[in-house]
């Protein structure tokens, strides 16, 4: 009877651990050594820091999303997952679940513009002290950024 | 006799004075009653910031003088041309990240000279305009970590401007370039920061006789253009990602009679064009010259390669490491020079298996220069096959 249930619990555990990314975690940047597998700049805007954990769980680190995308046109390995940050509290996002902002007057890290949020209304708070960025979705920057290449002017 | 101690306690606390610090001066009253083209004679006290200097002036400080900031903003903000402020020490400005000890608002003909900025988020921070001078002054940002620390000197969509014999110490980089064209940067001494400089999309720029000591980087240089990088002396730049020089997708740039010495890598060039590299002494690093990407008419001659564990770890297309006439000095090239022109006979072969050894297993590093690695490389000299070494000198220099 016991074992029944025991059985039951733990294919659910399973299962539902297979459901989720639960192996690829986003991981803390270290300012000391930390630089951008694309740029080698060392990454000091930690908030404006992205990261593309492998399936083969290697962990790697840009300072802008502009550098990932970069990376992702020539990536040889199969990506788990793509992580970016709340550009005001620095919370780690699923790429795709984040909000995005596009002002090429914005400061980042090599001039891309473009600066992620945990959803529209931080977003928001940001447009307010910084002027207003037109809104992206991650398909959508992944696009502009690929087009744009790297110079800023 | 406790009774006797504690009246004596009471007493003395009761008649401590607290003791304030001199009462401050504000400053902006001193500003806004002179006329266009006056001189501030400042005293030996500390005046009350921020200030905003709105017409031609000179502020002028003598020992002592302090221009103290509210921690909340700019300390000096200057919307005027032809404005000076000389030998006064700036502090206290606010934390964020744009703040400065004197903002520079698309203004022409600014000087400011022989000033101490301590204890600010930047030190300059120049916003258009053209034609300033930033002479002998001494820069600490606050004591934080480099990645919470301002720039001494962050240059901002700007031109023709003169950066010379400054102090840069603890800030996040020394002078940071975005969007500036035509900038002189020579003799200045950076320790102890991110990078020394930092070009971004910039252009036309001199960096001559400085010394770059004890950061992550000397020069970070990421795409701009036409840039000259020559005698200076880039030391001890440790970071294990650190090198003394990295040109970043880099165009038209000249960098000869430096030194580079004791750094991580001393000089990386990495998908960039028309690099010149000619006549440094490059020496003691850990890795001498590091390539990587896709590089365009990159030349490598008279230059020193001595004393560093790996020569060259070249990666991506080939570079040519002579010019057709001339190659380098290589201290562990073992050859002869028969002819007696200067010129060894055999090509010297950039990447070694004991350099590849080293990369891959780098605790053998132990054995650097030992009897058994000499061994080793003369051997491997002995018998070397070139046929699929495409970084080769053909001209090495013997001594």
């Amino acid at each position: 009877m016991y074992r029944k249930w025991l059985v039951a619990i733990l294919a659910v555990s399973i299962l539902s651990g297979c459901g989720k990314n639960a192996a690829f975690e986003p991981v803390d940047i270290n300012t000391d050594i930390d630089v951008c597998d694309v740029c080698n700049m060392s990454i000091t805007a930690v908030n404006y820091a992205t990261e593309v954990i492998m399936k083969d769980g290697s962990v790697e680190k840009f300072d802008d999303i502009g550098c990932m995308v970069d990376f992702m046109g020539g990536a040889t390995k199969e990506t788990g997952a793509l992580f970016v940050r709340d550009a005001n509290t620095g919370e780690w996002i699923e790429a795709q679940k984040a909000s995005y902002l596009l002002n090429d007057d914005y400061w980042t890290p090599m001039m891309y513009g473009v600066i992620s949020f945990k959803d529209d209304a931080s977003a928001e708070l940001f447009s307010t002290d910084n002027g207003e960025g037109s809104k992206l979705t991650f398909d959508e920057v992944v696009e502009h950024l690929g087009e744009k290449g790297s110079s800023k002017h | 006799m406790w009774v006797f101690l504690f009246l004596v306690m009471a007493f003395c606390f009761s008649f401590q004075e607290p003791v304030f610090a001199e009462e401050a001066t504000p400053l902006q009253p001193l500003i806004d009653g002179a006329s266009a083209g006056d001189i501030i004679n400042l005293e030996n006290k500390t005046y009350n910031g921020p200030i905003r200097i709105d017409k031609p002036l000179t502020l002028q400080g003598e020992e002592g003088t302090v221009i103290e900031g509210d921690r909340k903003g700019d300390v000096i903000t200057v919307e005027a041309n032809d404005v000076t402020i000389r030998s006064v020490k700036i502090n206290q400005s606010g934390l964020g990240k744009q703040h400065a000890g004197i903002i520079l608002k698309k203004v022409e003909r600014v000087t400011i000279e022989s000033n101490t900025l301590e204890q600010v988020q930047n030190g300059i921070f120049v916003r258009g305009g053209r034609q300033h001078t930033i002479r002998d002054n001494t820069f600490s940002s606050y004591d934080e970590h480099f990645a919470k620390r301002g720039n001494a000197v962050h240059l901002l969509a700007t031109k023709n401007n003169v950066i010379e014999n400054n102090k840069m110490n603890h800030v996040q980089d020394g002078v940071y370039l975005d969007d500036a064209t035509d900038t002189i940067i020579q003799n200045n001494r950076v320790t102890d920061s991110r990078y020394a400089l930092h070009f971004m999309f910039s252009r036309e720029a001199i960096a001559q006789d400085n010394q770059f000591t004890n950061n992550m980087n000397g020069i970070m240089a990421m795409n701009s253009e036409d840039i000259r990088i020559v005698d200076n002396l880039f030391e001890r730049n440790l970071n294990y990602r650190g090198f003394g020089v990295l040109i970043y997708e880099m165009k038209n740039v000249d960098f000869e009679g430096n030194q580079l010495l004791y750094n991580h890598t001393g000089l990386e060039i990495q998908s960039s064009e028309n690099v010149i590299v000619k006549n440094n002494v490059v020496a003691g690093n850990y890795i001498g010259l590091a390539s990587k990407g896709l590089n365009k008419q990159v030349v490598f001659s008279g230059n020193d390669m001595a004393g560093n564990i790996i020569q060259a770890k070249l990666a991506g297309n080939p570079i040519a490491l002579d010019d057709g006439l001339l190659g380098n000095y290589w201290d562990d090239y073992r050859s002869y020079d028969l002819t007696g022109n200067g010129i060894g006979e055999v090509p010297y072969e950039a990447s070694s298996s004991t350099s590849d050894l080293l990369q891959s297993h780098p605790h053998l590093q132990f054995y650097f220069e030992s009897p058994a690695m000499t061994i080793w490389q003369s051997v491997e000299k002995m018998f070397s096959n070139l046929k699929d070494a495409v970084n080769i000198d053909r001209f090495p220099i013997v001594k």
